[in-house]
């Protein structure tokens, strides 16, 4: 087996999907654009328009954001098999981070157009990609909410509860990792949580809390 | 009204053909749940995620004795779409109709064999914009918090306290306690 090929395996393994099967995901990826980037390469930059989306195959991709003082901060590293780059297609928002090659790598690009045309395709490939990338999403969104529950709320599981009541802090690092979990741009496979907790109580009143200090 | 015309009137569904949704009812049967009924309980085995087509249903997450409501889904809307994306997960809320509801049941064998079916890929279509709209939801919040934060630090470097950071997020999100 190739590692193309044990890569392909991993993603549909990683993001289960019905109806998912490698051979139809090697079929979506011939789809795209096959692309080599050599270390260092700027794949996409933050605030720039969301043009493409693309699936690492090979190598790694460094994940970096500007904090407040405008400053890069590394966000993370993504090793292939990966997504990147899919959520500013499907809602038409920039770059909300810089992409570049850590190491040499290959990644299959699909452009914006192709990705509409596949997404609203009735064919066997629209339904891969679209399932692929609900499967991805839903994994990033119970993964994210799991982090943030542990952090920040005491339904989280009595361990980490516990934990949370013999911590003296949770610091800005804790929150930059559950932002960039959130972000979609760290794959987190220990989820297992179901029903996604976003529009919670709690985040209402943050939400009237920062209307209330704007007026 | 019947089924195929309450779904017709759904946004989803604004372009997806009287077949189409007819093929959908027959794939995902809708089941009435009247008000109180419990769909799913926390921790149970997840099978089916539900498509509201008329009614209100509320989750709700319980940890210890205290229960919060974290949900509060309305026709057109889905709940327990993780069901379709994993094996062997598990329900994280419980989920009970608020009142008299009707919904469609999609499980993973109902989304396979009805691939090519356009309300299906409206379906998905529809699950790809609203968990994009959530993780960037629950992002501006921890983005909101991580910079409150970091004034909440630069403050107290100056001033003594027993407030940690700990403290003051979770203050900042209405208190949980």
């Amino acid at each position: 087996m190739t590692e193309t090929s044990a890569n392909i395996q991993r993603l549909v393994a990683r993001h289960p999907f019905p109806g998912a099967d490698p051979a139809g995901l090697q079929e979506l990826l011939h789809r795209g654009d096959e692309k080599f980037l050599t270390a260092s390469t700027l794949l996409c930059g933050e605030g720039q328009p969301s043009d493409a989306m693309y699936v690492l195959l090979d190598g790694q991709i460094e994940v970096t954001r500007k904090d407040a003082t405008g400053q890069p901060r590394a966000l993370t590293v993504l090793h292939a098999p990966a997504l990147l780059g899919h959520m500013g297609l499907i809602d038409g928002s920039n770059r909300s981070a810089t992409c570049r090659a850590k190491t040499d790598v290959r990644v299959i690009q699909f452009t914006r157009t192709r990705y509409h045309d596949l997404v609203e395709d009735r064919s066997r490939l629209g339904a891969t990609l679209r399932r692929l990338l609900c499967s991805s999403l839903s994994g990033q969104l119970t993964g994210g909410n799991a982090r943030v529950h542990a952090l920040l709320s005491e339904i989280a599981p009595s361990e980490v509860t516990d934990k949370m009541e013999h911590q003296d802090d949770i610091t800005r690092e804790d929150l930059r990792q559950a932002a960039g979990v959130l972000e979609g741009w760290k794959i987190d496979t220990a989820g297992v949580d179901e029903v996604q907790v976003v529009e919670t109580e709690d985040t209402k009143r943050a939400r009237a809390h920062y209307a209330r200090r704007k007026t | 009204m019947n089924d195929v015309e309450a779904l017709a009137n759904l946004y989803m569904f604004r372009s997806v053909s009287r077949s189409d949704l007819s093929e959908l009812c027959a794939l995902a049967p809708p089941t009435t749940f009247k008000q109180g009924h419990v769909l799913f309980r926390q921790g149970q085995p997840a099978d089916v995620a539900l498509l509201v087509i008329e009614g209100r249903l509320i989750a709700e997450v319980s940890g210890g004795e205290a229960v919060k409501t974290v949900g509060d889904i309305r026709a057109g809307e889905i709940v327990g779409e993780r069901a379709l994306f994993s094996r062997g997960g598990r329900r994280s809320a419980t989920v009970s109709a608020a009142e008299g509801s009707r919904c469609l049941l999609l499980s993973w064998d109902s989304m396979e064999r009805g691939s090519h079916n356009a309300a299906i890929v409206s379906i998905e279509r529809h699950l790809l914009g609203s968990l994009s709209r959530r993780i960037r939801s629950t992002n501006g919040v921890i983005q909101q918090a991580w910079k409150e934060a970091d004034k909440i630090e630069r403050n107290e470097e100056n001033q003594t306290g027993p407030s940690t950071l700990r403290d003051r997020l979770r203050s900042l999100w209405g208190g949980l306690r």
